[in-house]
């Protein structure tokens, strides 16, 4: 179908299914890396823009 | 291990900020002045004040120096709290800084002038393309400079937004600018017809994608959290968001060219990746807006919540109408018309410009250890903005129906039931209330600006910001316990393997793009009957460019019945192949031109028309909201680059003949004088050597090779 698509274009078709092969393994690879990640980690990433400097508290805003 | 004492550089965020605010202000001034151009065209005035060349310095003003200026303030602010770390070098943060300023100011000095090379948000000339490659490789090192010697392990997702940021514009910015150059301030792009469209909508489709959006999202995830006082959401969606978004994003260009000569394959590909695309774009916005759970009662008091909340749903609007657009039987009606002047504005207008506004209402009163002079100024601020959204964007929507349906409507009899001059004359009332929109959103601005100015007269600027943090090493230790570093956090500490992944996700879109239709010849089909252009010709196509005649008009026939009845045949890629660079427009304020020479042809006008519609379009056509080009007339052609000119065409691939140049010159004074003849016996002097002339020449030119037989058997292949 994908042959038929890009018409008589040799070889194109290749790319295009060696691409998406690329990215569904990486998109893969990256699903089984959240899964595994720990929620502790996520948590403390999650908090990083708020732990870098003073609170509102803190500089009496 | 004791903590360091280090100092924040808030001196270059201040420096950006200032920019921010002029050039904001700068460019949404000349997008007032076009959009009222397009009801009062006596506002074009003088050739640097037309509409054709105001509009470039528009988008260039808001894209590159409003939005750029406001990214960089964002980014040297967040980046060096979220590594804990000055900035690399003081000294590459002020040569990025000036260098930036030089650009703009340099673009505002050359598009009034005419010095463009015509390709949309990519029009500057081939000098500046250097100056902007070597700035942003500047930005580069002391951005990445900064995540080397940072006290951070981790690498928060707005960095990698950084990141993804930096290397796909640098590799859209190189690909997209390859040209010749003829002369200091003039160049040829190396591509030709439909291979250059193709690559300047792979670089203009990509600069909304990584210039306007992912440098917001990663300022997005910083900033917002903090004005929310929540963390983000979803740590884990924010990363299967940012992945698929920088991959999929680079596959959608081509639906930029539906309907047009480029294979349907490729246009196959634009369709089916921008409908992907609303998946990750949703999971941002949604990420964003879940980050306010349980916050959602601040929203009724502050501002910069407000302005945060409606420029994700403006984000999420325009993510989710611009797959819409993809979509053929969409794209048929609303290519070409005000539907997507509208789409990008609601973009540029809520999703950036809120954004910016919310984080300079942010850090200014931090950077100045000071509150906001007024809180209430703010809401207004937001109230008068988001009403100008409204009346920017509602009558474009209307403006953008008509148009599509008119041009598309036969009477009982199959003729068309509309001339084009009728579809101007009811959208005008429409341009009136967007420019009241441009004009209210523009007032918002200076609101700010005062509010801001009140604030920083308040407070005293904080100009090195202490802060302490364990370095690196005694950091790591301190949060692994000893034990070793889990395999799944590995990617966050390796800021260069991230960068070295965006840059493969990135460049596959493009290659399996760019790489077939660069490189495999049949995928233009060429047509024997097209020739070069003539010297004069050739002239007339740079006065063409000079002009922004194609921020108007087209110059593709799309394959409707609706408009081969209006123009002519429609458009093969075959007619194109001369074409350094392409000039198929994405906007029809005016008709298509491409059929304008066809002999016996729907739309070829004769040269005493033309004349005469140049002097004052009025007298030509009553109701046109063209501009009027008298010094056309009186302007001599400058042919002292024509050698050069057709030396550089020759290099690129068009069949003059070895030593024409020589003759190109006298070729040119012949037409000229035939063209002036014709005139003469019209009834109009015109001087021999006179610009009008070559435009003519240049207008009578288009289609005029594209013999029926020809185009028949050029369909059939």
């Amino acid at each position: 179908m994908m042959n038929k698509m890009i018409g008589r274009l040799e070889g194109v078709d290749v790319w295009l299914v060696l691409s998406l092969m690329i990215f569904l393994l990486f998109f893969t690879a990256v699903c089984i890396y959240l899964v595994r990640m720990s929620r502790s980690h996520a948590e403390q990433m999650s908090m990083t823009p708020l732990a870098d400097e003073p609170t509102e508290m803190d500089l009496n805003l | 291990m004791n903590k360091e004492t280090f100092f924040y550089d808030n001196r270059i965020v201040r420096a950006f900020a200032w920019a921010t605010l002029l050039w904001g202000a700068v460019g949404m001034l000349v997008g007032l002045i076009v959009s009222m151009q397009l009801f009062l065209p006596e506002l074009n005035f003088a050739s640097w004040h037309t509409f054709g060349r105001l509009r470039p310095l528009h988008t260039n003003a808001v894209i590159f120096a409003f939005v750029g200026n406001a990214i960089f303030t964002g980014v040297y602010y967040s980046l060096q709290r979220l590594l804990k770390a000055r900035m690399f070098s003081d000294v590459l943060s002020r040569v990025h800084f000036w260098g930036w300023q030089l650009i703009i100011v340099s673009a505002a000095l050359t598009l009034p002038l005419g010095i463009s090379t015509s390709k949309e948000y990519a029009e500057l000339e081939w000098p500046i393309d250097i100056a902007i490659t070597l700035i942003w490789v500047v930005f580069g090192l002391n951005m990445f400079g900064t995540i080397l010697k940072r006290r951070e392990k981790h690498i928060y997702v707005g960095i990698w937004f950084y990141i993804a940021t930096w290397v796909t514009v640098a590799m859209l910015h190189i690909v997209n600018s390859f040209e010749l150059p003829v002369s200091f301030l003039k160049s040829y792009s190396v591509y030709a017809g439909v291979q250059d469209a193709l690559v300047q909508w792979w670089y203009g489709h990509n600069a909304v994608a990584f210039f306007l959006t992912t440098p917001f999202l990663g300022l997005m995830y910083y900033f917002m959290p903090k004005m929310a006082n929540r963390p983000v959401y979803s740590y884990k969606l924010s990363i299967i968001h940012f992945w698929s978004l920088i991959f999929i994003y680079i596959w959608a260009g081509p639906h930029h060219l539906l309907y047009s000569s480029l294979p349907d394959w490729a246009q196959t590909l634009g369709v089916v990746f921008s409908i992907m695309l609303i998946a990750p774009s949703w999971g941002g916005m949604l990420n964003g807006l879940l980050t306010l759970r349980g916050a959602w009662d601040k929203v009724r008091e502050d501002a910069l919540l407000k302005f945060i909340v409606v420029g994700l749903v403006a984000y999420g609007m325009a993510t989710f109408e611009g797959p819409l657009l993809s979509l053929k039987n969409v794209n048929a009606i609303a290519h070409f018309t005000d539907w997507v002047v509208a789409h990008v504005h609601v973009g540029g207008l809520g999703w950036n410009g809120f954004l910016t506004f919310a984080i300079l209402y942010w850090i200014i009163p931090r950077m100045w250890q000071t509150k906001l002079y007024s809180n209430r100024l703010a809401n207004m601020h937001f109230w008068i903005a988001t009403l100008g959204i409204l009346f920017y964007a509602v009558p474009m929507y209307f403006s953008g129906f008509s148009q599509g349906f008119m041009w598309k409507e036969f009477d009982a009899d199959g003729n068309l039931k509309y001339n084009f001059l009728e579809t101007v004359e009811r959208i005008k009332f429409l341009y009136v209330l967007r420019s009241f929109g441009g004009l209210l959103y523009l007032s918002g601005v200076f609101v700010m600006v005062y509010n801001i100015m009140k604030t920083v007269k308040q407070g005293s600027f904080l100009a090195n910001e202490p802060a302490e943090a364990y370095p690196l090493k005694a950091a790591e230790t301190a949060e692994d316990h000893g034990k070793p570093a889990y395999w799944h956090k590995w990617i966050e500490s390796r800021p260069m393997t991230m960068l070295v992944f965006s840059l493969i996700l990135v460049s596959l879109g493009g290659l399996v793009q760019l790489v077939p239709m660069i490189f495999v010849k049949e995928q233009v089909k060429t047509i024997s009957s097209i020739k070069p252009y003539a010297p004069l010709e050739l002239e007339g196509r740079d006065i063409y460019i000079r002009e922004g005649c194609n921020n108007c008009h087209s110059q593709l026939v799309r394959p409707f019945r609706s408009e081969t009845k209006r123009y002519g045949e429609y458009s093969k890629s075959g007619e194109y192949v001369y074409d350094h660079p392409f000039l198929w427009g994405s906007k029809r304020t005016g008709p298509d031109l491409v059929r304008g020479g066809e002999p016996g042809g729907k739309v070829n006008r004769g040269a005493a028309w033309h004349y005469a519609h140049m002097m004052n379009p009025r007298v030509t056509s009553p109701g046109s909201i063209m501009p009027a080009y008298p010094w056309l007339a009186e302007q001599e052609l400058d042919l002292s680059l024509l050698e050069k000119k057709i030396s550089a065409m020759r290099t690129l691939g068009v069949p003059y003949a070895p030593g024409y140049e020589k003759e190109a010159a006298a070729d040119l004074k012949k037409q000229a004088e035939e063209i002036a003849g014709t005139l003469k016996k019209d009834g109009y002097k015109v001087k021999p050597n006179s610009e009008m002339l070559a435009l003519i020449a240049y207008l009578h030119k288009l289609g005029r090779d594209l013999k029926p037989a020809e185009a028949a058997a050029s369909t059939q292949q």
